[in-house]
C-alpha cells in the first residue's frame, strides 16, 4: 500500500470482547442497506473523508489516483491511498490464486474480504478518525460484482465485505467496454485470465469473453449506481487524462471544504492545473 | 440442494448440502491429541483399502505462505485472521475436499469448522458472523472433540518444543505478558468455547486423557456407525483395530492398524478388493464404486451448513 502521509497502524480494538473489528458491526447489523446490500449512507464521527474510484478494468482509475492524491494534498489535506489488493496480509495468496486457474470463487470473496477489513482495522479506520483523506482504487462494489458474477450470494457477501467506512464519494469512471479492451490489449496482449472472465467460460476466444464479462460488470456496477444514490457519481473516462482527472476534482473538491471548517480549493476547469499536472505526473 | 438458510439462519453461498462420501472431523485445543488420532484413524482406513484422505487446517497452498508471512509479522487482527483460516477452508474444500465426497471418498479433516467457531469466538468476534462466514462449509458425518484439561494439553506442548507460538499463546489478545500464562488463559476460553459447541454441532466427546489406544478404539467405533453399508464382516471388525493391546498412554497402534500381529494389517488394499473386501462397499447409493461420481442430491453423506 502506498502512503502519502503516513499514519500509525492502529488495530482492530480490544479482541475481548471489546470491538474485534468490521465483523462485530457487520454482525450486529447496524450498517444502513439499500436493497443488494449495498450501504447508502454516510457514516457520521469521522473527521477525514474516503473517496472510491471505480469503473471496469482499463478504464484507468490508477493513472487518475496518481493524479488526485498530489493535488489533494497541494489542497492541504493530508492523504492516504488504500484499495481492492493492497493489503500486505493476502498478497500472497492473490498471487497464488491468480496463478492457478482452477482455484475456487469462494477462496477468492474470502481474500478480498481479509483484503478490505485489514486495510479497514490497521489503516483506513485510523486514518479516517485523524482527518485524512482516503482515496481507494476500487473498493467493495468491484469484490461484490465480481463475487456475484461468480455465483455468491449477495447476503454473504453483505456479511463478509466491510460495510463500513461507507464511501463519501464513489467516482465510477465510464469507459465503453471496446475502449477498455483496447487498453488491455495495448498493456498486456492477451487480457488477464480472470479479468476476462474466463474462468466463467464465458467464450472460447479470450477477447469476446473480456467484452462479454466486462458487460456483465457493467449491469452489476449500474445496479450499485442505483443502490447508492447521490454518493455514485458517474464520471465519463472517454476523453483524454487531465480531462477526466477535472471532472473527479469538481466532484472531490465539496468533499474538502467541511474537513478543515475552512474553505476548500475551487473547483478548476477542463484544462486548468489539471491538465498540467497530467503532463507532469502521468 | 443448493443455497437455502443454513441453521443459523445465516445466508449461504450456493453449496452442494450432501455427497455420497464421508467427512470426518477432529477438534480440540491445541495439545489434546487429535492428530494423532485422526492420523490412526487414517492408516485403519487405508490398511482396510477404503479410499481416505486427510486434509489439515492451515495447509492450503494458496494461503498457507501468506498467513505464515502474516503471522511472522504480528499483522493479523481476529477478523482478518479468521478470513485468512476461512479462505484456507475454501480452497481446500474447492479443491480436495468436495471432489473427494462427490467421488464417494472419505475425507478425514483435522480441525473443521469449530474450530474457527472456538478460536476466533474467543478472540471476541460474534458467533453469528463466524456461523454466516463458514456457510459454504459441509457439516461432517462424524465430528469428535477430544476433551483435555489445558494443563495436560500444555504439559504435553511443552513436552515437544520449548517455546509457544505467538498465535497459538493468544498473545495477540494480551491476556498475559508471559507466553505460557496466556497460553493458559487463551485455551481455557477455547475449550470454554468447544465446550459450548458440543451440543449444537453435535460433537462425539472422546476423553483425552484416555491411553491412546483405548481413543483409538472408541473414534473407530464411532466413524464405523456412519459407513452405513460396511460390512461389519471380520475384516473391518479386527483391521487395524487396538483391542487387546497394551493400553497405556503414548502407546501409539502401528501405522496401518495393530491388527499387524494377526496378519491382518499387511493385507494390501488391491487384495481387499480383489476378495470383496470392504472397500467403497458402505456406500449408501447403490452404485457400483467404479461409476461415475453421483449427481448432486444423490447419497446422504456430508450434509451442507448451507
Amino acid at each position: 500500500m502506498r502512503t502519502r502521509a503516513r499514519r500509525g497502524g492502529g488495530g482492530a480494538g480490544s479482541p475481548d470482547g471489546g470491538d474485534p473489528g468490521t465483523a462485530r458491526r457487520m454482525a450486529a447489523g447496524d450498517a444502513q442497506r439499500a436493497p443488494g446490500g449495498q450501504p447508502t449512507a454516510a457514516s457520521g464521527g469521522r473527521t477525514g473523508r474516503f473517496i472510491v474510484l471505480e469503473g471496469g478494468d482499463g478504464a484507468g482509475r490508477s493513472t487518475q489516483l496518481r493524479l488526485l492524491l498530489p493535488w489533494v494534498e497541494e489542497m492541504g489535506f493530508a492523504a492516504v491511498d488504500a484499495g481492492l489488493g493492497r493489503s500486505s496480509v493476502p498478497r500472497r495468496a492473490f498471487r497464488a490464486h491468480r496463478r492457478t486457474p482452477e482455484a475456487g470463487a469462494r477462496t477468492l470473496a474470502l481474500l478480498y474480504a481479509a483484503d478490505l477489513t485489514d486495510q479497514v482495522e490497521r489503516r483506513l479506520r485510523p486514518a479516517l478518525s485523524s482527518g485524512f483523506v482516503v482515496v481507494a482504487d476500487r473498493w467493495t462494489p468491484t469484490a461484490r460484482a465480481r463475487c456475484l458474477l461468480r455465483g455468491a450470494s449477495p447476503a454473504w457477501l453483505d456479511a463478509l465485505l466491510p460495510a463500513e467506512p461507507l464511501p463519501d464519494l464513489i467516482c465510477y469512471l465510464d469507459t465503453d467496454v471496446a475502449a477498455r479492451l483496447q487498453r488491455q490489449v495495448h498493456k498486456r496482449g492477451l487480457p488477464d485470465f480472470r479479468e476476462s472472465g474466463r474462468d466463467l467460460g464465458l467464450h472460447p476466444d479470450p477477447l469476446r469473453s473480456f467484452v462479454r464479462y466486462q458487460h456483465a460488470l457493467d449491469e452489476r456496477y449500474a445496479e450499485f449506481g442505483r443502490a447508492y444514490g447521490a454518493v455514485w457519481r458517474v464520471i465519463p473516462a472517454g476523453g483524454d487524462a487531465a480531462s477526466i482527472q477535472s471532472a473527479i476534482r469538481r466532484a472531490v473538491t465539496p468533499l474538502l471544504r467541511p474537513v478543515a471548517g475552512a474553505a476548500g480549493p475551487s473547483p478548476e476547469p477542463a484544462g486548468g492545473p489539471a491538465a498540467a499536472d497530467v503532463k507532469a505526473r502521468a | 440442494m443448493n443455497g437455502g438458510p443454513s441453521r443459523s439462519g445465516a445466508p449461504a453461498y450456493p453449496a452442494r448440502r450432501t455427497y455420497p462420501g464421508r467427512l470426518i472431523a477432529v477438534e480440540g485445543i491445541d495439545g489434546c491429541g487429535k492428530s494423532t488420532q485422526i492420523r490412526l484413524l487414517l492408516q485403519w482406513l487405508l490398511a482396510a483399502g477404503q479410499p481416505a484422505y486427510l486434509t489439515t487446517w492451515n495447509s492450503s497452498a494458496l494461503v498457507h505462505d501468506a498467513l505464515r508471512s502474516a503471522k511472522r509479522d504480528r499483522t493479523l487482527t481476529p477478523a482478518v485472521f479468521s478470513l485468512m483460516h476461512a479462505a484456507d477452508l475454501a480452497d481446500r474444500l474447492e479443491r480436495e475436499v468436495v471432489p473427494r465426497l462427490r467421488a464417494g471418498h472419505i475425507v478425514l479433516a483435522d480441525r473443521w469448522v469449530c474450530t474457527a467457531f472456538a478460536r476466533d469466538g474467543a478472540r471476541g468476534l460474534p458467533d453469528r458472523w463466524l456461523r454466516t462466514v463458514y456457510a459454504f462449509a459441509p457439516r461432517p458425518a462424524v465430528a469428535v472433540y477430544f476433551r483435555v484439561p489445558v494443563e495436560e494439553a500444555a504439559s504435553r506442548i511443552f513436552a515437544a518444543r520449548p517455546k509457544l507460538k505467538y498465535y497459538e499463546a493468544g498473545l495477540d489478545l494480551g491476556l498475559a505478558q508471559e507466553a505460557a500464562a496466556s497460553f493458559d488463559l487463551f485455551q481455557r476460553r477455547v475449550a470454554d468455547r468447544y465446550e459450548s459447541l458440543v451440543r449444537r454441532e453435535r460433537l462425539h466427546v472422546l476423553d483425552a486423557c484416555e491411553p491412546v489406544a483405548v481413543q483409538q478404539q472408541r473414534f473407530r467405533s464411532l466413524v464405523r456407525d456412519v459407513l452405513p453399508s460396511w460390512r461389519a464382516g471380520p475384516d473391518l471388525e479386527d483391521a487395524g483395530a487396538p483391542e487387546g493391546r497394551p493400553a497405556g498412554q503414548g502407546a501409539h497402534p502401528s501405522p496401518g492398524g495393530a491388527g499387524r500381529g494377526s496378519g491382518r494389517g499387511k493385507v494390501s488394499a488391491a487384495t481387499r478388493r480383489a476378495r470383496g473386501g470392504p472397500a467403497l462397499e458402505w456406500r449408501a447409493d447403490g452404485r457400483d464404486p467404479g461409476s461415475a461420481p453421483a449427481e448432486p442430491g444423490h447419497g446422504n453423506g456430508a450434509a451442507g451448513r448451507g
